[in-house]
C-alpha cells in the first residue's frame, strides 16, 4: 500500500512540475483565452495578438514553399503559415477559425489542395501527434528556455516554415500535362469550403486560392477544378504550377524528389507571393514600426541560417 | 529510422513491463520470444526469415556437433564440417546484405583498372536490422559448442531467445551464451525496486542520447559533410563531437538495454567500462565495446594465433631471432587479422577498413614498445597527472580514429587528415557554421560534466544508484525529477533539430 501511494506521488508531482514548465514556457499571450490544448496544436497562437496581416492555410505545400520571413525581409508584410503536415479541409477550417480569433489578418492563401484530400479518411499519425501535443503542450514548447538566456530561437520561430536545404532533383520532366479532365472535389470538403467563406466574409478577409508547386501534388485536373470552382465563387486563382515567372528548377529547389519544395524553392514562391501582395495594396510593410522589432531581430537571424 | 527504433522500442517495452509479471513463468520465456520476434518484425518486416534460417540452422548445427562427440569413434572432421556449413550459411547472409555492393564496386574498379571492359552489375539488399550483432552472437554459441566449453542446448526456444531477445538484438551487446541463457530463464517477476533501478538507468541512457548526443549531431552532419569549407582545429572539433556522439548514443543505448534487462531480471552484460580512462590504446578496447573485444579475441585472435600456419612461422622466428620475436610476430598477424575483421565488420568500405589497421599499427606498436615505454615511465606511472596526460593521448588518437570511420570517403579523408595538420586558422564565423547556438554549447558542458562525475565516481567502484538509494526520498526525488526534465526540456528535438539514428544498429 505504501508503495502504490509512493508511486501515485510520484506521478502526482511529476504531473504538477508538467503543468509548471508548461506554463513557464508557453507564450502567454493568447493562453488565457484558448487555453494550453490549443495553445499547443496550433502554433499562430504563439504570435501577438493582431500582428498578422497574411495567414496561408494548407498542408505541407505550404510549410515547405512559403517563407513568412521573406516576405518579411523583402516587403514588410507578416505572414504565417497555418499549415499541418496532409491537413484535412476540416482541419483547416479549424486552424482558420482560430487565426482570425486571435489575428485580424488581410489577406488568406488557401493551398487548394487540400480540397481533393477526403475528409473521410482519418490521418492516425497526424492524429497521435496532435493528442500527444495537446496532452503535454511543453513537447512543443520545450525548447524555448533558450528565449530566457538568448530572446528568440529562430529555427523555432520561422512563422510555420520548416527550414530545409536538402535537394533531392525531381524525377518528372512534365507533369502540368494540358487536359479537360476535370478532378472531382468532394462534396463534404466544399461544404467545409463554404464555411471558411463565410467565415472570411465576416471578418473581412480577402481569400485567394493558391496552387504551391509540386510535381506530385500538383497536375492538370486538379487545376481544371479549382479554376472552374474559383470562377464560380469569384474568388481569386493563382497557380504557381503554370505560373514560369515562379522559375522554380527541379534539380535544385525541391527537397524529395519533387513532392515538396527547399529553402530554395521557397525563396522563389515567397518572392513572387510578395509581389503579388505588394499589388495588391492592402497591407503596409512593418519594417519601421517598433511594434516589429522582434521580427526585424528574427529576419536578421534567419539571413544567417544559411 | 530512429523514429522507428524509438516508438516500437517503447511499445514493446510497454508491452513486456505491463505483462511480465501476468503471463505464468512456465510460458514466460516463449512470451519473450514472441515479443522479440515482433519486434524484429515491426523493423525489419519479411527479412525475419533470415533470422529464422540463422536461428535454425546453428540451434541444429549445435545439436549435430554434440551427437558426433557422443559417438565413442567421433570423427573431429565430420564436427569441423558441420561447424564450416552453419559458419558459410551464416556468413553468406552477412555478405549478401552487408558486403556485397562493396565487393562489386571494388572488383569492378579492379577490372577497370586492369582494362579490361567488363563489370558485375551492383544488388543491394536492404539488411534485417542488427544482423550483424545476432550474428555472432548466435555463431560464438555455435563455437562454445564445438569448443566443448557448453553443452548443444536442447531446448530450442532457449537457443532462439538468446539470439533473438529484443533489448539486444539491434545493437548488441553481444553475450555469450553462459552469460545470459541461464539470466533469461529465471523468470524473475519484476519487483518495485527492481523496476525502480532498472528505470533509472533507461532514463540515464535516454539523457546520454537525447540530451547530448542529438544536439551534437548537428555539428558531425556539418564538418563531415561540409569539410572543405572548415580549417584544421574545426576538423578536430568535429571529430571530436563524433567521437562523444558516438560514446553518449552507444553507451546510452547500452544503458536501455541493460536497464530493461534489469527491470525483468535478466543481467545483461556491460559493454562499456569508462574507456575515457584508459592509459593505453590496449586498454581503451578493453573498455570500449567489451562484447566485441572478447568475441573477436575468443573467436579470431586465439584460433588465428594458435593455429598451424601461424605456429610454424612462430618457431621459424624463434629460431632465428628468439622467443621474444617470435612472439610478437604471431601475436602480430593474429591482431591483423582481427583489426581487418573488426574494420570489416563495421561496415563495408575502405574508410572502415582503414580503421581497423589504424588500430592495428597503434596496438602492434604499443606491444613492440612496452617494454622501453615502460622502463622510461615507471617512475611517474602513479602521478595523477601523468595518468591524464595518458588519458589525454588516448582520446587524441581514438578521436582521429573516429575521424578516419566516419569519412564520407576515402578522399575526404585525406582532405580532412591534412587539414588537420596543415590549416590552423579560427575564425568567428566557422564557429557559427557548426549550428550550435550558445545555450546549445551550456546544456552540452554541464550535461556532458554530469557524465564525466558518473564515469569518475564509477571508475572509483562507487555504485551511483546505490549512492542515491541510501540518500533520503527528497534528495532522491529531486534527482530523478531532474533528470526527467532535463530530457523534457533540454533534449535535442522538434524543430532544428535531428535526431542521431542508432549507428551501430546499421553495423
Amino acid at each position: 500500500m505504501k508503495k502504490v501511494l509512493k508511486i501515485f506521488m510520484f506521478v502526482l508531482i511529476f504531473v504538477i512540475l508538467l503543468f509548471i514548465f508548461s506554463y513557464l514556457l508557453s507564450p502567454k499571450y493568447n493562453l488565457k483565452k484558448f487555453g494550453f490544448v490549443k495553445n499547443s496544436l496550433y502554433s499562430i497562437l504563439s504570435e501577438k495578438p493582431n500582428t498578422i496581416d497574411v495567414v496561408a492555410v494548407g498542408d505541407s505545400l505550404v510549410y515547405s514553399s512559403i517563407s513568412p520571413m521573406e516576405i518579411y525581409g523583402e516587403y514588410g508584410y507578416t505572414v504565417f503559415d497555418c499549415s499541418k503536415p496532409a491537413q484535412l479541409v476540416t482541419e483547416a477550417y479549424n486552424y482558420y477559425k482560430v487565426a482570425v480569433e486571435s489575428q485580424k489578418p488581410k489577406v488568406a492563401f488557401i493551398e487548394a489542395n487540400i480540397l481533393f484530400r477526403n475528409i473521410s479518411k482519418t490521418n492516425g499519425i497526424s492524429k497521435t501527434r496532435d493528442i500527444l501535443k495537446s496532452s503535454i503542450p511543453l513537447f512543443v514548447y520545450h525548447d524555448d528556455w533558450k528565449k530566457i538566456i538568448v530572446g528568440n530561437n529562430v529555427e523555432n520561430n520561422l512563422k510555420g516554415f520548416v527550414y530545409s536545404k536538402k535537394i533531392q532533383s525531381g524525377t518528372l520532366e512534365e507533369y502540368m500535362i494540358k487536359t479537360d479532365e476535370t478532378k472531382i472535389i468532394p462534396k463534404e470538403n466544399l461544404d467545409y469550403l463554404n464555411k471558411i467563406i463565410k467565415l472570411s466574409k465576416e471578418n473581412n478577409i480577402k481569400i485567394i486560392f493558391v496552387g504551391l508547386p509540386s510535381q506530385k501534388s500538383w497536375n492538370y485536373e486538379k487545376h481544371n477544378a479549382v479554376e472552374k470552382l474559383s470562377k464560380k465563387l469569384q474568388i481569386e486563382y493563382i497557380n504557381l504550377n503554370m505560373i514560369e515567372e515562379v522559375d522554380i528548377d527541379w534539380q535544385k529547389d525541391t527537397r524529395d524528389k519533387g513532392d515538396h519544395l527547399n529553402y530554395f524553392g521557397a525563396k522563389k514562391v515567397s518572392k513572387y507571393l510578395g509581389e503579388y501582395l505588394k499589388k495588391l495594396n492592402i497591407i503596409s510593410s512593418k519594417k519601421n514600426d517598433s511594434n516589429y522589432n522582434d521580427w526585424n531581430i528574427l529576419y536578421e537571424k534567419y539571413k544567417n541560417l544559411d | 529510422m530512429n523514429e522507428i527504433f524509438s516508438k516500437y522500442y517503447n511499445l514493446i517495452f510497454l508491452l513486456v513491463v505491463s505483462f511480465n509479471n501476468l503471463i505464468p513463468k512456465k510460458i514466460r520465456s516463449i512470451f519473450y520470444l514472441i515479443i522479440s520476434l515482433l519486434f524484429f518484425y515491426i523493423m525489419s518486416g519479411k527479412l525475419i526469415i533470415y533470422l529464422l534460417i540463422t536461428i535454425t540452422s546453428i540451434y541444429i548445427s549445435a545439436l549435430l556437433i554434440n551427437k558426433v562427440e557422443e559417438k565413442q569413434n567421433s570423427s573431429k572432421k565430420i564436427k569441423s564440417l558441420i561447424l564450416i556449413v552453419c559458419i558459410l550459411i551464416n556468413l553468406a547472409f552477412l555478405i549478401v546484405f552487408k558486403y556485397l555492393k562493396f565487393f562489386t564496386i571494388s572488383t569492378n574498379s579492379i577490372l577497370s583498372i586492369l582494362g579490361i571492359n567488363f563489370s558485375f552489375n551492383i544488388l543491394k539488399f536492404v539488411a534485417p536490422i542488427g544482423i550483424s550483432f545476432y550474428t555472432l552472437q548466435g555463431l560464438s554459441y555455435l563455437f562454445d559448442v564445438y569448443n566443448k566449453k557448453i553443452k548443444a542446448e536442447k531446448n530450442f526456444i532457449k537457443v532462439a531467445l538468446f539470439i533473438s531477445f529484443f533489448p539486444q538484438i539491434m545493437e548488441g551487446p553481444i553475450a555469450r551464451y553462459e552469460e545470459t541463457s541461464n539470466e533469461l530463464y529465471k523468470n524473475k517477476n519484476y519487483t518495485y525496486d527492481s523496476f525502480c533501478f532498472g528505470m533509472q538507468r533507461v532514463i540515464w541512457g535516454i539523457f546520454k542520447k537525447m540530451v547530448i548526443a542529438d544536439r551534437l549531431n548537428i555539428v558531425v552532419k556539418t564538418v563531415f559533410r561540409d569539410y572543405q569549407i572548415f580549417s584544421g582545429p574545426f576538423i578536430f572539433i568535429g571529430a571530436m563531437c563524433f567521437t562523444i556522439m558516438l560514446y553518449m548514443e552507444f553507451s546510452g543505448a547500452m544503458d536501455v538495454v541493460i536497464g530493461t534487462g534489469e527491470i525483468i531480471g535478466v543481467k545483461i552484460p556491460e559493454n562499456f567500462r569508462q574507456p575515457f580512462f584508459s592509459r593505453n590504446i590496449s586498454e581503451f578496447w578493453t573498455r570500449w565495446h567489451i562484447s566485441l573485444g572478447k568475441w573477436f579475441k575468443n573467436y579470431i585472435y586465439f584460433p588465428v594465433s594458435l593455429s598451424k600456419p601461424v605456429k610454424k612461422i612462430n618457431s621459424k622466428v624463434k629460431k632465428m631471432f628468439g622467443r621474444k620475436v617470435s612472439t610478437l610476430v604471431s601475436s602480430g598477424i593474429a591482431l591483423f587479422v582481427v583489426w581487418l575483421l573488426n574494420g570489416l565488420w563495421h561496415g563495408a568500405g575502405l574508410t572502415f577498413i582503414l580503421f581497423g589497421l589504424y588500430h592495428f599499427i597503434l596496438i602492434f606498436l604499443g606491444n613492440i614498445l612496452k617494454p622501453y615505454i615502460d622502463k622510461r615511465i615507471s617512475k611517474f606511472s602513479n602521478n595523477k597527472l601523468f595518468k591524464v596526460l595518458q588519458n589525454f593521448k588516448v582520446a587524441i588518437l581514438v578521436i582521429i580514429g573516429e575521424l578516419i570511420f566516419w569519412s564520407l570517403n576515402v578522399k575526404a579523408l585525406f582532405i580532412m587528415l591534412s587539414k588537420l595538420f596543415t590549416e590552423f586558422t579560427i575564425d568567428k564565423a566557422s564557429f557559427v557554421k557548426l549550428g550550435l547556438d550558445i545555450p546549445d554549447c551550456i546544456i552540452l558542458v554541464l550535461s556532458l560534466s554530469v557524465v564525466f562525475i558518473v564515469s569518475l565516481l564509477k571508475e572509483k567502484n562507487i555504485n551511483v544508484r546505490e549512492e542515491i538509494a541510501k540518500k533520503n526520498i527528497i534528495i532522491r526525488w529531486s534527482l530523478y525529477y531532474i533528470l526527467i526534465f532535463s530530457i523534457i526540456l533540454f533534449g535535442a528535438y522538434g524543430p532544428g533539430y535531428q535526431p542521431v539514428e542508432p549507428i551501430y544498429a546499421d553495423f
